[in-house]
């Protein structure tokens, strides 16, 4: 175990390498540049502008001083925000992001589950098809229609909670309520209808059928094996959602102004904010490393079928 | 499962208390006046190049002319008045007695450091083109080509002399000076704090508020300037300037009372919102147009291009499709004191059928299925798509709209790389050169590969000409333009602000949509 | 009866017919009424979608100004049109009357255009159009405009399903059942696909395939395709590493059987509850991502919509004009659900537990 551990951790390594390396280049091939705009700037700025971010240099020097200044922990100027670093960016934003996915992710994770197994235990009730069709509806209507249409009725119309919340920086928690249901909401779905369906497979499986058949009381059943059994998709689903949900949502960030992560990483693709945009790729994809690494080590303790050779 | 719930409502109570703690620190009701703004990227004077930082950066400084608050020419700032000499060569400003908000008095050497700034190709700075179009030597510095500061045309005579030296007698050049790559800074603040200068307790500003907390992505918020030399005519104790970029999220907020002033209106809101009682509107020095790359077949054929033009119905167009006060228009340049504007072709059915049919498609036939370029955009798409039906019901021909993200058009726009393109300029000065010197034979914003030589030499002699002579040239020059309908104007855009103007005073609509927060008071 | 010959015999010695996976979840199928139903709407709404040339449906892409915005209704297009622009006149005139004398020039432009309408009454025929769902910013009639979305969403749910199901139980089975290096190495070119800065990949692919003269939509299937069987594969893998040390496929191991027919005989039939729900959890997001990638361009051009953007187009005007939001976003989620009840039939269907129990 301890010996595979160590393996899957180091072949981080590469990955990343090969993530970085590869969005490096890709993203210089996209049409239009740092420096393009509505007003096309005269040529010798554009060769200041080219000078000043390095980019008068050959791209494999570029790159080599990229990798070192990112070894170093340094993500670079960022072209847009002008007096910004990436650093400084991703270190303002991110925080905000991380609360507002917690939440979100906590909501998704406990409603989802709570449904999945109640829906599972009544299947083909009429609580288990009025859980699952509020989750249907969960999965098919985009966020960019939930965030306004929660804001327009519980906002606006009910004057329950506030517009928006960080920008006028009055509201508290009461702010973070709107965001986050929008956010966690398709989680939310996604994981009471994952978990809904491998309870059913679990409960027929042999080792329920089994322990079912020593007299074990149902509730044993249930917590000790059926719950476990069931969670290892939600578990492999976890791992990319959770980069994603932390990694915040560009419209929840743009319909409730939340100074997140996610609007500076559409953002920046749009601006060919080249620093920018790599900065966010390394995030995103640390985050993403880890939880399919942290994914698999949990695989073993919640499926003593898996054996790590 | 055990084990992961404790986790997580830890989690969940650590986020809440962390957001709880940050509400507070933001939660003193210190706004006065609130503004709904997009995000700014930046706060630096020489490296701004968007309307949201613009909009910030006029509560902070002042150059030596400043925005009137009606009209958006220059009125006197820092400089309280300036001489042109008869050449129109050489024009020299009186500075006052003005501090900068640390004290320091400003000086004629603020300007000229500033200047240099600018112009340095280390700092490239996007808008170093301004000063570099109309000061001696400027573009020689910039370009690198001339290391040796003392030949750009600025000089202080002495701590309240400034004059500068012009490349021809430029009328419009005093307006200029309201632009931020014309404005003094404080070398001893930058010379400190380098790069970040701009922080609060950094910055050092000469305008009537200081930078007191900027949260990027967040909001901007400024106090009163006691320091600035009109302080007594400046009503706002305090501005919050908000960075939501969301349109109907803005709307949402300025109705619940939350925001004071936003502009920018969702078009699908618009049968409603221009009967509001705040809603203002007013035309800007602004065109919408049409482009076309005029090497492309078969828009490379004038009659097919004054074809296209003649039949879309602008009318209808703003009436219907826009509706949201837009101008229509057959010239180029929106209207302008002392400049007679160009009538291009306007909308005639008959006419264009009979033109495409001598450039060899008599009612469409044989002319092959276009393409329309746009960025993604609900108003675009729906003028795009006005525009298809427009030319397929009076024309007979088939149109394609391809949207695409911003950047790519550009691309694709700067490549000549297309048929149509929808395009926009927004005026950088009150002056209708900054509409027709885009056109000339290889310049940067010419998408449409357009090359007259009669239009260049009317433009370079324009350059070097003063009074109505001047004005002369740059109408021949739009003649010429319309004439071989290298473009489509469309329309000339629309100031859209919701502001309460029975609540506050000196707030007008303006031509470039300038609206210096020094004059705004609550009435 | 010698036709019977090959027919098996059961252990009662009579012969029954042979049941193969696939007839039996047929069989049980179609008990399933909610599953059923979810059927029905679903080859209901493909033939719709499909055979929409040959409905009677206004043009899609036809606009009439005159007629924008106009609501659900079944009057005639110009009746609607002048009761929605006496309404207009009606509230400008109290707003002139309570002193807002600027309104006068909207007045008099809704009453010119009342008077048109009002003059084509009987001459045009177009003012005696029923738009039964309402019209769109142009005046396009939105049933038409919606029928023919329809048919760009459902390929592309379509598609993405079919590519995302494809590749993504092939490389989670291989990885997942031979584990080890090779499973390190897809796994790892798994997360390398989530980490790459997916927007500029679409950004730089249009751009390349357009000058091949591609057309998007083609580019907009590769696009899904491209990041869509991402998730199932991680979840292929995670069921059979769990499965595939357990007795039935030891026993089959043992009986000599190939890796192919372990796995596709023995592990993806017991893991095909948790794919098939996850396939109708994936349709959704690709009708909704294409609505994403219309923003870069990939998709259908305008004057064309599909579901996913007449949402998006509505949601700003739903206060005001809400039917344009909630016709396209009622349908689509009535084709989700009905493709969710279907998924869930199939999944109790084919449960290899239930097999033979009819």
């Amino acid at each position: 175990m301890t010996k595979f551990i160590i393996r899957r951790f180091l072949s981080l390594i590469p990955t990343m390498f090969v993530i970085v390396t590869l969005s490096f280049f890709l993203i210089r091939f996209a049409p239009g540049g740092p420096f393009s705009g509505e007003k096309v700037l005269p040529e010798q700025v554009i060769q200041n502008l080219m000078k000043k971010y390095h980019m008068d240099q050959p791209m494999y020097k570029q790159y080599l001083e990229y990798l070192g200044n990112v070894l170093r922990g340094d993500f670079g100027p960022s072209f847009r925000y002008k007096e910004s670093t990436v650093n400084e960016l991703i270190g303002e934003s991110f925080p905000t992001s991380i609360i507002l996915g917690s939440v979100a992710l906590a909501f998704a994770l406990v409603a989802g589950l709570g449904v999945g197994v109640g829906s599972a235990l009544k299947q083909n009730k009429w609580q288990d098809y009025t859980a699952m069709s509020f989750a249907v509806i969960g999965i098919s209507v985009p966020m960019f229609v939930v965030g306004p249409v929660l804001q327009l009725a519980f906002a606006m119309k009910l004057h329950w909670l506030p517009v928006t919340g960080w920008i006028t920086g009055r509201a508290g928690l009461a702010a973070l309520v709107l965001p986050a249901l929008t956010l966690g909401f398709p989680y939310f779905a996604y994981i009471a209808r994952l978990s809904r369906a491998s309870i059913l497979e679990v409960l027929r499986s042999d080792y329920v059928r089994t322990a079912r058949a020593k007299g074990l009381s149902e509730r044993v059943v249930i917590w000790r094996h059926v719950l476990k059994g069931a969670l290892l998709p939600v578990v492999s689903y976890i791992g990319p959602a959770f980069a994603g949900i932390i990694t915040g949502s560009l419209v929840v960030e743009q319909v409730f102004v939340v100074p997140g992560i996610g609007q500076i990483f559409v953002q920046s693709a749009l601006n060919r904010d080249y620093t920018l945009i790599m900065g966010e790729v390394i995030v995103y994809s640390l985050l993403l490393v880890a939880m399919n690494f942290l994914v698999d080590i949990v695989y073993g303790f919640l499926d003593p079928r898996i054996a790590y050779k | 499962m055990k084990r992961i719930l404790p986790v997580l409502l830890a989690l969940m109570a650590t986020a809440a208390l962390l957001f709880v703690s940050c509400g507070q620190g933001l939660s003193a009701d210190h706004a006065e006046f609130v503004m709904s703004n997009g995000a700014e990227p930046t706060i630096d004077p020489s490296l701004l190049n968007d309307v949201p930082s613009t909009n910030v950066d006029l509560g902070l400084f002042e150059g030596l002319m400043q925005y009137d608050p009606k009209t958006n020419l220059g009125v006197p700032g820092i400089a309280e008045s300036y001489t042109v000499s008869p050449d129109g060569l050489t024009v020299t400003f009186k500075l006052r007695n003005a501090e900068w908000s640390d004290g320091h008095p400003v000086t004629a050497g603020d300007f000229v450091y500033a200047m240099k700034r600018i112009l340095d190709p280390a700092t490239a700075s996007d808008y170093a083109y301004m000063p570099a179009m109309v000061i001696k030597g400027a573009d020689a510095f910039n370009s690198g080509k001339d290391t040796n500061f003392d030949d750009v045309g600025i000089k202080a005579i002495d701590d309240h002399t400034l004059q500068y030296t012009l490349l021809g007698p430029t009328p419009y050049f005093v307006n200029m000076t309201t632009h931020n790559s014309f404005w003094p800074l404080p070398k001893w603040a930058i010379d400190k704090n380098g790069n970040n200068w701009t922080k609060p307790g950094n910055i050092v500003t000469d305008g009537p508020y200081i930078l007191k907390e900027w949260k990027p992505q967040q909001y901007v918020f400024m106090v009163k300037n006691n320091k600035y030399w009109d302080a007594k005519n400046v009503h706002l104790r305090s501005i919050k300037i908000l960075s939501s970029d969301n349109q109907d999220t803005n709307y949402n907020m300025y109705t619940s009372g939350s925001v004071d002033w936003m502009f920018g209106i969702s078009n699908a809101k618009i049968d409603q919102i221009k009967l509001r009682p705040d809603y203002q509107t007013s035309a800007q020095v602004a065109t919408y147009y049409y482009e076309f790359s005029v090497d492309r077949k078969p828009v490379n054929n004038v009659l097919v291009r004054r074809a296209l033009a003649a039949a879309i119905d602008k009318q209808t167009l703003v009436d219907k499709v826009t509706k949201s006060g837009q101008i229509p228009t057959n010239s180029m340049v929106p209207p302008m004191a002392g400049y007679t504007q160009q009538q291009g072709q306007g909308y005639d059915v008959a006419l264009a059928k009979k033109l495409l049919a001598q450039a060899g498609y008599p009612n469409g036939r044989g002319f092959p299925t276009i393409t329309i370029v746009y960025n993604t955009n609900d108003t675009h798409k729906a003028i795009a798509e006005y525009i298809q039906e427009q030319w397929k019901t009076n024309l007979n021909i088939n149109v394609v709209l391809r949207n695409m993200e911003f950047k790519t058009l550009i691309d694709l726009r700067t490549k000549h790389d297309f048929q149509v393109a929808r395009a926009g300029w927004v005026g950088d000065y009150l002056d209708p050169n900054t509409f027709l010197d885009l056109f000339t034979t290889g310049a940067g914003n010419n998408d449409c590969a357009y090359s007259n030589p009669q239009y260049d030499k009317d433009i370079t002699q324009a350059a070097l000409t003063q009074g109505d002579a001047r004005m002369k040239l740059l109408e021949q020059a739009e003649d010429l333009l319309l004439k071989d309908q290298a473009v489509i104007p469309l329309y000339f855009y629309a100031n859209q602000d919701l502001i309460d103007t029975n609540k506050w005073g000196g707030w007008y609509s303006t031509p470039l949509g300038y609206h210096p927060f020094k004059y705004i008071y609550k009435k | 009866m010698p036709s019977n010959n090959n027919q098996a015999i059961n252990e009662f010695n009579q012969q029954v017919k042979p049941v193969s996976l696939w007839a039996d979840a047929w069989k049980r199928l179609r008990k399933n009424r909610m599953a059923l139903l979810g059927l029905w709407i679903v080859v209901i709404m493909a033939a719709i979608t499909i055979a929409a040339p040959l409905l009677p449906l206004y043009d899609y892409t036809k606009l009439d100004l005159y007629h924008s915005n106009l609501p659900p209704s079944f009057r005639t297009a110009g009746e609607v049109a002048l009761s929605t622009m006496q309404a207009r006149m009606d509230k400008i005139q109290g707003m002139i009357d309570n002193g807002r004398k600027d309104l006068q020039p909207d007045l008099d432009k809704v009453k010119a255009d009342y008077a048109k309408v009002q003059a084509d009454m009987v001459t045009n025929p177009a003012e005696k159009r029923v738009y039964l769902l309402g019209t769109d910013y142009l005046g396009r009639d939105m049933l038409a405009r919606t029928i023919y979305g329809g048919r760009i969403s459902m390929m592309v749910g379509l598609i993405g399903t079919v590519t995302a199901v494809l590749l993504g139980i092939l490389i989670g089975a291989i990885a997942g059942y031979t584990g080890g290096r090779l499973d390190n190495l897809l796994m790892r070119f798994v997360d390398i696909m989530y980490g790459l800065p997916y927007m500029l990949i679409v950004i730089i692919m249009m751009s390349m395939f357009r000058k091949e003269g591609a057309s998007s939509i083609v580019i907009l299937f590769i696009a899904i395709a491209l990041v869509s069987w991402l998730d199932i594969a991680r979840v292929v893998r995670g069921q059979i590493i769990s499965l595939k040390n357990s007795e039935f496929v030891e026993a089959a191991r043992s009986m000599g059987a190939s890796s192919g027919r372990i796995i596709f005989r023995h592990l993806l039939p017991n893991t095909l509850g948790v794919i098939i729900i996850f396939t109708t959890l994936l349709l959704p997001s690709f009708i909704m991502s294409e609505s994403f990638l219309s923003f870069l361009g990939l998709g259908v051009s305008a004057p064309d919509a599909s579901w996913g953007t007449l949402v998006s187009e509505g949601v700003q005007a739903m206060e005001l004009y809400p039917w344009r939001l909630l016709v396209p976003a009622i349908v689509m989620t009535l084709f989700l659900f009905a493709m969710n009840f279907l998924g869930d039939g199939l999944r109790d269907a084919l449960d290899p537990q239930s097999k033979n129990r009819a």
